[in-house]
């Protein structure tokens, strides 16, 4: 993994390994100072790469926790499907944090980060702060569900150019093809072509076995598709957020062609936090938008900090 | 739910625009940005561009310094007369003087871009008066045999690299030309904007006002721009790309030798810096600006 980091902008001040539940997890600090902001990981296809253009900015004026999602970068990759479950993704969290003598962060998620965010806003509310979710994939509350997840998941097709999304065999037997397919829905702007090939970096730094292993946890792995996973991940989440009293921002790109402008409306109206939509943004903002990105959540934290 | 602006479409707006002319009847459009105390021209390029090809050295160098861009003879905002003899050398030295006087500018530091270098040269030693310092990016001042060969072999059956460079094929395939020409400029991944970008401008203008403007417009003969190079007696910055060449290297090094000015290479970097790597770029240019306004 020699390309992991590429030449970045910035270099960890601290960078460290946790252990828990028999699985090591790779974490980093940048910068110093008051508050800690927490970026949270993402489905295992990225790794915290992912927040490359925070890191370097947020470090200038905060501390910043950072670190590989179980699944993908330097963490590990269990092979049990058990494993990749959201409490999972939630207890490594906590463990970060307390690696890192870290109290109380603002925690930060992207896509379906949003489900180990709102766990940890709902029910460990003295480490969280306030929190901030970009692109909330699974809080899939509600109808219309995209394109994307819809195609049957565990359907063989002779082609998947007329059912490209979640289909086990689209993504274990043509793994490349699904990382194009699904960086193409990530960056629908303009002049992406290096977030895109950021992208399919951070894919090909896990393997296809692991994708699917976060797909077919307990309880998933028979559902007809992906639009049913949403359905059940959004109405289990749903009951989360009346527990959430900390601050919340929500940040959604208005050319999103992941998760749906609905499901971002609704998280913020359901944590009583605040909706800001980033013209000519697709899912990731963070990594396409970063200025606007960057002034936005440094407002969020300003004011969440006084 | 806060509806933020859309982005805007231009890091700096300009703080001043008009038009200027010198009585041929050809009005040129212009920019002033910023108010430093001392003021850049920014000549305008070969007319496949236009003034926005300054894009990127335009916010940084007006933060610092008073910025005037001028359209070329047939793109843009400027007119497009259809004879070739509107596009001579003089006519585009009358341009920068009448745009200079319009923005009550008396002297004024100069960059040029590729063949305009002999716009930015004409200046400096027949109006040395107006000419603060002089920037050449990636000159060329005398005809280059890699462009005049295709550009004067007539019509052909097919147009293959260089070839295309021929008016006939313009007027055939601009797109196709306006294609290579970009894909030569810009041959780096992560390049979609500046291609965008050349595509926007090239497509302001039509191949018959490329043509006359490519004709008409005089170049000196090599003997001729280094002896005059040697009468600068502004400061000069010659740059240079690196990496493969599609422009021709072989008049920076003479030119930066016979002005006595500094040659800059941009080692690995090229062949449009400015428009691919502009912070490269920018950094240069304002460190010679700075001195030469500070020594004037």
């Amino acid at each position: 993994m020699s390309d992991y980091r590429g030449s970045p902008a910035v270099l960890p001040t601290t960078e460290g390994d946790v252990e828990r539940d028999g699985v090591r997890v790779h974490y980093e600090i940048y910068g110093e100072g008051e508050p800690t902001l927490l970026f949270l990981p993402t489905w295992s296809i990225a790794h915290s790469r992912v927040w490359r253009n925070q890191l370097a900015y947020f470090g200038r004026h905060y501390r910043v926790v950072v670190y590989d999602g179980r699944g993908n970068g330097r963490s590990d990759r269990p092979a049990d499907p058990a494993a990749y479950e959201p409490l999972q993704f939630a207890l490594d969290a906590l463990a970060v944090l307390d690696a890192t003598g870290t109290e109380q962060a603002i925690t930060v998620s992207l896509s379906a980060g949003t489900a180990w965010n709102l766990i940890l806003a709902a029910l460990h509310p003295e480490r969280v702060a306030a929190a901030a979710f970009v692109g909330p994939t699974l809080y899939a509350v509600c109808e219309p569900f995209p394109d994307w997840s819809k195609t049957p998941y565990n359907e063989r097709f002779a082609s998947y150019d007329r059912f490209p999304g979640h289909n086990r065999y689209f993504i274990g037997e043509h793994y490349r093809d699904f990382v194009a397919f699904w960086n193409r829905l990530c960056f629908p702007e303009r002049h992406s072509t290096r977030a895109i090939e950021y992208g399919t970096g951070m894919m090909l730094d896990t393997t296809p076995e692991v994708v699917l292993a976060t797909l077919d946890t307990p309880g998933l792995r028979d559902l007809h598709s992906a639009a049913d996973r949403l359905a059940q991940a959004g109405a289990q989440l749903q009951q989360l957020t009346g527990e959430v009293r900390c601050p919340v921002l929500v940040v959604q790109g208005a050319l999103e062609q992941i998760a749906m402008p609905a499901w971002a409306e609704a998280l913020a109206r359901d944590t009583g936090g605040e909706l800001v939509i980033l013209p000519d943004a697709g899912h990731v903002p963070c990594g396409r938008k970063p200025v606007a990105f960057n002034l936005l959540l440094r407002d969020f934290v300003k004011q969440v900090s006084r | 739910m806060i509806e933020l602006a859309p982005e805007p479409t231009r890091a700096h707006y300009p703080d001043q625009e008009g038009y200027a002319e010198h009585g041929d009847g050809v009005r040129v459009f212009y920019e002033v940005h910023g108010d430093g105390d001392a003021t850049i021209c920014l000549l305008p390029p070969w007319p496949l561009m236009t003034s926005r090809s300054w894009r990127s050295q335009v916010p940084y160098l007006c933060r610092h310094f008073r910025v005037i861009t001028v359209d070329p003879r047939g793109n843009g905002r400027s007119d497009r007369p259809r004879e070739p003899r509107a596009y001579s050398r003089a006519a585009h030295v009358a341009d920068v003087l009448a745009v200079l006087d319009a923005t009550a500018t008396d002297r004024a530091m100069l960059a040029s871009i590729s063949p305009r270098a002999a716009l930015a040269l004409a200046l400096a030693v027949e109006h040395p008066e107006r000419v603060q310092a002089v920037a050449f990016i990636t000159p060329q001042l005398w005809r280059i045999g890699e462009f005049v060969r295709p550009f004067t072999a007539g019509r052909r059956e097919r147009y293959d690299g260089y070839d295309k460079f021929n008016p006939s094929y313009w007027k055939r395939d601009y797109e196709g030309f306006v294609w290579w020409f970009a894909s030569r400029a810009f041959p780096h991944p992560h390049s979609t904007r500046q291609l965008e970008h050349l595509y926007e401008e090239a497509f302001q203008t039509d191949p018959e006002t490329l043509i006359v403007a490519t004709i008409g417009f005089d170049m000196y003969e090599r003997e001729e721009a280094l002896a005059l190079a040697a009468t600068i007696r502004s400061p000069v910055l010659v740059t240079q790309n690196g990496g493969d060449a599609f422009w021709p290297k072989d008049t920076s090094g003479p030119l930066a030798e016979a002005s006595g000015g500094r040659l800059h290479v941009f080692e690995g970097l090229g062949p449009v810096v400015g428009a691919r790597w502009p912070v490269a770029m920018n950094l240069v240019l304002r460190e010679f600006f700075a001195s030469a306004a500070e020594a004037a």
